[in-house]
């Protein structure tokens, strides 16, 4: 074989497993997972997830609505809504007509949590509405979340194989304030939008589930185009939250919950307990003592101290490297090939 | 000579594969202006991330500190310190991650302008509309540009009536360094004089 071909060979190869590293993990689909590397998304580039993607290992999960509800909605028309909305992602059609391999089952109990937190001794994937707007156990130096935030999801996770722990939903039940601070008025919403000032909580939720079971948000192909894939899925980062569209799945959505949960046997028969077991009451003993914020086992699973992390290697890189290997090899061997001839 | 000409050929897709990447998740979050950015950023500084370190709270919740070292300061006056450490919540401890979606990211190494607020000298400053105070800067065909991130960040906006509605966040579109700073330098002495 000629230089000039291995050149050649050398050029397309590295090329080749480049690109390949960019959109292996994208595929043909615009959905993209969450990792446990996370990582800086800037601008409209194709997602490669960082490290190992997040699911859960046993899929029958439950979930239970804080028994405090909501200033906006009844408790029972909140619980209606956010069963709807996970019901959204278990029901969703796969190709052949069959469902994702992932049960939810609403607690036959709501919670008295509103914490986010993760135990070793007791469990509750909670959905907590808070006024105000901040962890119940805030250390005096702690910050609030922010208050631009309608709600935000906590991912309880491996950081070595992806695999969710426990994941809480928080919403902000404080009223909005116009420039200065997001909030409520809540409804479920009439199919033909919702009405006055009112937010979607169903679609809301729809969409937070979606990270509850490991998707991130879609990468859309071209945003200004409405008909992109993923501009209409609800796993898009964009939304009119007048409208109710989020409450219903697109292609793209279904095909990343197919994807990552493929039918399989799960039924509605299945056990879901939370890892330690399902703790509803992660604020009061069965005495009614309050539960201290640093009683041991609360969000632990580590020895405390700290991490110190640095940069990050994104899995897909491996090809990358592959690729720089390869390219390296070629060219030292024509070094010393060269070398020996002259 | 053409070999070796041909590694650095080969090295830039490659570097492309390693750093186009972007994975993204969500919390539901208020659309900011960079107007709006400005005003409730009480620093708005240049610098380069110099490292993360996580810990756990009394709580058990885990929470990251982020060093960053001043390159040029946009508001604040802190002529004698050169760094500023941000407080984001989530992190990593030992083989459990904790992550709060829409939450600000940084990465080691990279150069970045943040809009932070409520720290001082011995806390920690957090970052306005959490992922929104955070814009990275990136060398692109030799120009400094700006991008916002939006990662994890759902955005919408109350209109006037309180409906929601769609946005895209301070800087839908990158701009080159220069240019950003000098309108944001524009902005925050406007918003000085009418203090």
């Amino acid at each position: 074989m000629s230089r000039r071909s291995l050149h050649s060979i050398a050029w397309a190869t590295s090329v080749g497993l480049a690109l390949l590293a960019s959109f292996a993990a994208n595929d043909a689909s615009a959905y993209c997972r969450m990792t446990t590397g996370g990582g800086a998304q800037v601008g409209e580039q194709a997602c490669v997830e960082i490290g190992a993607p997040f699911f859960w290992n046993d899929p029958c999960l439950s979930y239970a609505v804080d028994r405090r509800g909501s200033v906006w909605m009844d408790l029972s028309e909140i619980e209606d809504s956010v069963n709807a909305a996970f019901e959204t992602w278990e029901t969703a059609a796969c190709p052949g007509g069959s469902t994702p391999n992932l049960v939810f089952k609403p607690s036959m109990q709501p919670s008295t949590c509103k914490r986010a937190e993760f135990n070793n001794v007791g469990n509750v994937n909670t959905i907590a509405f808070l006024d105000p707007w901040e962890d119940p156990c805030l250390d005096d130096d702690g910050n609030p979340y922010d208050a631009r935030a309608f709600a935000v999801t906590i991912v309880w996770h491996n950081t070595s194989t992806g695999e969710i722990l426990d994941a809480d939903m928080m919403i902000n039940d404080l009223r909005f304030v116009p420039g200065g601070r997001a909030g409520g008025p809540y409804a479920d919403c009439p199919d033909s939008g919702c009405t006055g000032s009112d937010a979607d909580l169903r679609g809301i939720v729809t969409h937070e589930a979606g990270h509850f079971i490991g998707i991130g948000h879609c990468n859309p192909i071209n945003k200004d185009d409405p008909n992109d894939p993923c501009v209409v899925a609800t796993m898009y980062s964009q939304a009119d939250r007048n409208a109710v569209d989020k409450r219903s799945l697109a292609p793209d959505d279904i095909n990343a919950v197919c994807d990552i949960y493929p039918p399989g046997n799960l039924d509605r028969s299945c056990t879901a307990i939370p890892i330690g077991g399902l703790q509803l009451n992660c604020e009061t003993t069965e005495s009614g003592n309050p539960i201290a914020c640093d009683a041991p086992g609360a969000a632990s699973g580590s020895s405390g101290g700290c991490s110190c992390s640095t940069t990050q290697t994104p899995a897909n890189a491996l090809w990358a490297t592959f690729a720089v290997l390869v390219v390296l090899t070629v060219t030292r061997r024509r070094s010393a090939g060269r070398g020996e001839r002259s | 000579m053409l070999r070796f000409r041909l590694v650095p050929l080969l090295i830039g897709p490659i570097l492309v594969a390693l750093f186009c990447t972007a994975p993204a998740e969500g919390s539901v979050v208020e659309g900011l202006e960079l107007e709006e950015l400005a005003t409730e950023a009480d620093r708005i500084v240049l610098g380069r991330v110099l490292f993360s370190e996580s810990f756990q709270r009394r709580n058990g919740q885990i929470w990251t500190w982020h060093r960053i070292s001043v390159e040029r300061e946009v508001r604040g006056n802190a002529p004698d310190e050169d760094e500023v450490i941000v407080e984001t919540m989530g992190g990593q401890i030992g083989e459990i991650g904790m992550r709060v979606e829409g939450e600000a990211s940084f990465q080691v190494g990279e150069r970045v302008i943040v809009f932070v607020h409520g720290g001082g000298p011995y806390t920690a400053f957090r970052t306005v509309g959490m992922g929104q105070g955070v814009m990275r800067v990136r060398r692109e065909k030799g120009v400094d540009t700006v991008h916002q991130s939006r990662e994890g960040l759902l955005l919408v906006r109350r209109d006037r009536e309180g409906r929601l509605k769609r946005n895209f966040g301070a800087l839908p579109e990158p701009e080159r360094l220069d240019a950003f700073l000098s309108q944001l330098r524009q902005i925050t002495a406007q918003q000085e004089e009418g203090r």
